[in-house]
């Protein structure tokens, strides 16, 4: 695994350089929405969203990566919905009793409900992926008040993270080459042959945060007040991305509380289609939400727009 | 830029907290503002704690025992506030890895200053400047990660003289920096000290890069200030004073007698010349026979026209073909990005060849750039006596008689290591850390060790131990290859010489041959008799060359 993929890498899309309040409402709008509806259609169309997304930003390996960690634990939110609910009506696999739990009812509406709940936790996950992937780190220590220390943390992780990946990877070849079985033997032996790799790595990582301590404090931290220096203006491009990200929420909301987006699981699925709203709304709050990836598109195509806008 | 009058230590002396003995003893010295001055001495003298001291950051980081005075500016350094301070005296460390914070040039170079609450419309402009002055303008947008060792170093550099402190003390900037940055980075020092008057105080160990550059040299030795004197006359009180910590240059004419030895390579031909034109030289010195063994030939690791490119990427190693045998020690040479450190991978077969293949005759075991990679255990003695008890492989050497009590003393003496046997691997000098790496990997017995820049950040003893200790063990049968951006130790230890350039072997071959010609890839020594007197690249070669003058220039 290359550790660079799961972080920002400045490809100069209009995407990666809009204001951080932008892009974080853009991306908590798509949130927000993957949290109100149940509609799989409607979920089904954040998450189209996500990968438009990622393509556009040239992202796509590194989605992957997040992926894969989505889809261990989808599985694993399949397999307790099927083995822990009883409800829904139309049963489609009935196994043996089993001693305690009984007999295990696999049912449409469960196994549907299990999806949606999967693809729900993709969008979410999606999302955290295109923060690292579109978000300037520097620009999002920014929103935070100057010299906070929440914010330069969070800044040092996001920097950090890729670092100790490659920390570890010299240390598992240098235990390889030592002839420490790293990934060969029984579960107890790799389980112990980790521990000695994590140890290691740890005390380095310790040695390696003090050093940037010291030369932090030889740079000024924590001598007293701040100012900041902010190169970064909010434009146009992050006008259109707020509006369009507010009312994609509102007519959202709106679309839930007339049911024009809202979907039964139990007894029995209700239909996808609750009339000409249900496409009427998804229609209009797709066409706001990608507001950003067509101006990201427009930028491509026409590249004296993106210093217009 | 703040103006200061100097530095003013009186009597000072520090010790660590849990440390019986002080890293600092009763040290008196002025520095009077604009001066450059470099702070040199072995491993463990207290350089670095004296750097941290001047730039205020000790006792305060880390604690301890402090007493004596600094004055800065005739206050107190120990009065002035967390802020006074870093405004009066800017640092930068070794590592510039290490010292990042920001993701963007722009936002590292602004750190200080947003520390130091400096106004916003003033923050913009100290940072153009600073920028512009770096050549690092262009480059603010870019993620840190993006610039080379050398930039990055100088990306620090900005940092801190963006904060126009009126010091600046550096601790060995350029061991982690391959030579054409090095050069760079001290380059730079000597502008802004003759240009802005700044006044500054480097701590360095390789003093061939930077002996000329300087004002005055102090040296300390086990916590004491023990020579202080201008670069000139440096040479004559390093011979006198046995101390190891000398450039080949420096170190042939003190030999041949001359009181003041040249500092830079053009001083050294123009004496180089007239000392010929007055005085026969002998005749042209024979090559040093390599070092091999016995054995030499029989087993070893070859690269069959290997390629290889990290997925997405160019082609980092193109059709090599390389062999190293038994009994001997090949270097490998090469500029930053050159590919030796993946050629080496590929040797270790941590990474697979895309075309050609790598042939190991026997084990292969390969020492990483950071030896801490290789630190896992409490103790030096439970780090070998781990490697000892690992599982034995076929490639192996046949383990030697004796039980296992006897391995690890035999590698404990072999390595020098006996006196630390029990002290945690991370609280030793980095030469200790390296060699305790170093033993466990003999304690698996390898037929072929490969080390990374084995030579990255060592003092001049620790480097000569290095060296003798690979010669021994090339003498005991194992192949050695050594990547290194260290020309001098490559002349004075390797066998056979191999140069990479955009991943393809330009050259190769015995030492004083892969030498001849090379403009670059040349020691002090080297460079100085090019085209006077062909063929000598070395210290060992070029004393010959003229009588000695007894005690001139030596006292």
């Amino acid at each position: 695994m290359n550790p660079g993929r799961l972080l920002y890498q400045d490809k100069g899309y209009l995407l990666q350089h809009l204001h951080p309040a932008a892009a974080l409402s853009w991306l908590g709008v798509q949130v927000v929405l993957a949290l109100l509806w149940q509609h799989p259609l409607f979920l089904l169309s954040l998450l189209l969203l996500s990968a438009v997304t990622m393509v556009s930003i040239d992202a796509l390996a590194g989605w992957e990566e997040y992926l894969k960690a989505g889809l261990l634990m989808s599985g694993l939110i399949v397999l307790i919905n099927l083995l822990t609910v009883r409800s829904g009506a139309t049963v489609l696999w009935l196994s043996p009793a089993f001693p305690v739990i009984g007999p295990i009812a696999v049912s449409l509406e469960s196994l549907t409900y299990a999806a949606v709940m999967s693809l729900r936790l993709l969008i979410v996950i999606s999302v955290f992926a295109a923060v690292n992937l579109l978000i300037h780190p520097d620009r999002l220590l920014r929103l935070f008040p100057p010299g906070s220390r929440s914010g330069l943390l969070l800044s040092l992780a996001l920097r950090f993270f890729p670092q100790i990946l490659l920390q570890y990877q010299r240390i598992r070849d240098a235990a390889q080459t030592r002839g420490i079985a790293v990934q060969a033997g029984g579960f107890r032996r790799r389980l112990q042959a980790q521990s000695w790799l994590v140890q290691g790595l740890l005390l380095s990582a310790l040695d390696g945060a003090l050093d940037t301590a010291e030369s932090m404090s030889a740079r000024g931290f924590g001598s007293g007040g701040c100012s900041r220096w902010q190169p970064y203006r909010w434009r146009l491009r992050d006008w259109l991305c707020l509006s369009s990200s507010l009312l994609a929420l509102s007519v959202g909301g709106v679309a839930e509380y007339l049911g024009a987006s809202s979907f039964a699981f139990y007894p029995t699925l209700t239909p996808l289609w609750n009339g000409p709203q249900t496409p009427l709304t998804l229609g209009m709050i797709t066409l706001l939400i990608m507001l950003p990836l067509v101006l990201n598109r427009g930028c491509r195509l026409f590249p004296a727009m993106q210093s217009k806008i | 830029m703040s103006t200061i009058s100097g530095y003013a230590i009186q009597n000072l002396s520090f010790s660590y907290p849990d440390r019986n003995r002080p890293a600092l003893r009763n040290i008196n010295l002025e520095i009077p503002e604009g001066e450059f001055v470099l702070v040199t001495g072995g491993s463990g003298s207290g350089k670095s704690t004296l750097a941290r001291l001047l730039a205020g950051l000790l006792p305060e980081f880390t604690g301890g025992r402090l007493e004596g005075g600094i004055a800065i500016d005739q206050r107190s350094l120990f009065s002035l506030s967390h802020r006074e301070r870093v405004q009066l005296a800017g640092m930068v460390f070794q590592d510039p890895e290490r010292q990042s914070v920001a993701y963007t040039v722009g936002a590292e170079a602004a750190f200080g200053l947003e520390n130091l609450e400096v106004a916003t419309s003033e923050l913009s402009r100290r940072l153009a400047e600073v920028l512009d002055f770096f050549g690092l303008a262009e480059a603010a947008a870019r993620p840190v990660a993006s610039l080379s060792g050398g930039q990055k170093q100088k990306l620090m550099l900005a940092s801190v003289l963006a904060m126009q402190p009126a010091v600046l003390i550096l601790d060995e900037p350029t061991s982690q920096l391959d030579p054409a940055a090095a050069e760079e980075v001290l380059s730079l020092l000597k502008r802004l000290n003759e240009e802005l008057g700044l006044t500054v105080v480097l701590v360095e160990q390789r003093l061939e890069r930077c002996l000329h550059l300087v004002d005055r040299v102090l040296v300390l030795g086990a916590g004491e200030l023990i020579g202080d004197c201008p670069p000139t006359e440096y040479p004559a009180w390093a011979v006198a004073a046995g101390s190891p910590c000398l450039p080949p240059l420096c170190r042939l004419f003190a030999a041949w007698g001359d009181r003041h030895p040249p500092l830079t390579i053009r001083d050294g031909r123009h004496r180089l010349r007239r000392r010929l034109a007055l005085e026969p030289a002998a005749p042209p010195p024979s090559a040093r026979e390599p070092v091999r063994n016995q054995h030499s030939g029989s087993n070893g690791l070859h690269w069959q026209r290997v390629s290889f490119a990290y997925p997405g990427g160019p082609e980092v190693v193109h059709e090599v073909e390389l062999g190293i045998k038994s009994g001997e020690l090949l270097a490998l040479l090469g500029v930053s990005g050159s590919g030796k450190s993946t050629l080496l991978r590929l040797g270790a077969g941590l990474l697979r060849p895309q075309r050609g293949k790598v042939k190991a005759d026997g084990r292969v075991v390969y020492l990483a750039q950071d030896p801490n990679d290789h630190l896992l255990r409490e103790s030096v003695e439970d780090e070998i006596r781990f490697s000892l008890r690992l599982p034995a492989r076929a490639d192996s050497l046949p383990p030697p008689a004796g039980s296992e009590e006897d391995q690890l003393r035999h590698l404990l003496q072999q390595l020098d290591l006996a006196e630390v046997r029990h002290c945690h691997p991370r609280d030793l000098s980095s030469g200790q850390r390296q060699r305790v790496a170093i033993a466990s990997l003999l304690a698996v017995r390898p037929q072929v060790l490969l080390l990374d820049e084995p030579t990255r950040g060592l003092d001049y003893s620790a480097k000569e131990q290095l060296g003798l200790l690979l010669q021994t063990l090339v003498e005991e049968g194992v192949a050695v290859m050594v990547v290194t951006h260290d020309v001098e130790f490559a002349a004075r230890f390797a066998s056979r010489l191999a140069v990479l350039s955009t991943g393809c072997l330009v050259s190769q071959g015995p030492v004083p041959e892969a030498l001849e010609g090379m403009l670059f890839y040349s020691t002090q020594i080297g460079k100085l008799c090019r085209g006077i007197r062909p063929g000598v690249h070395t210290l060992e070669q070029a004393l010959p060359l003229f009588r000695l003058e007894g005690s001139d220039g030596c006292e």
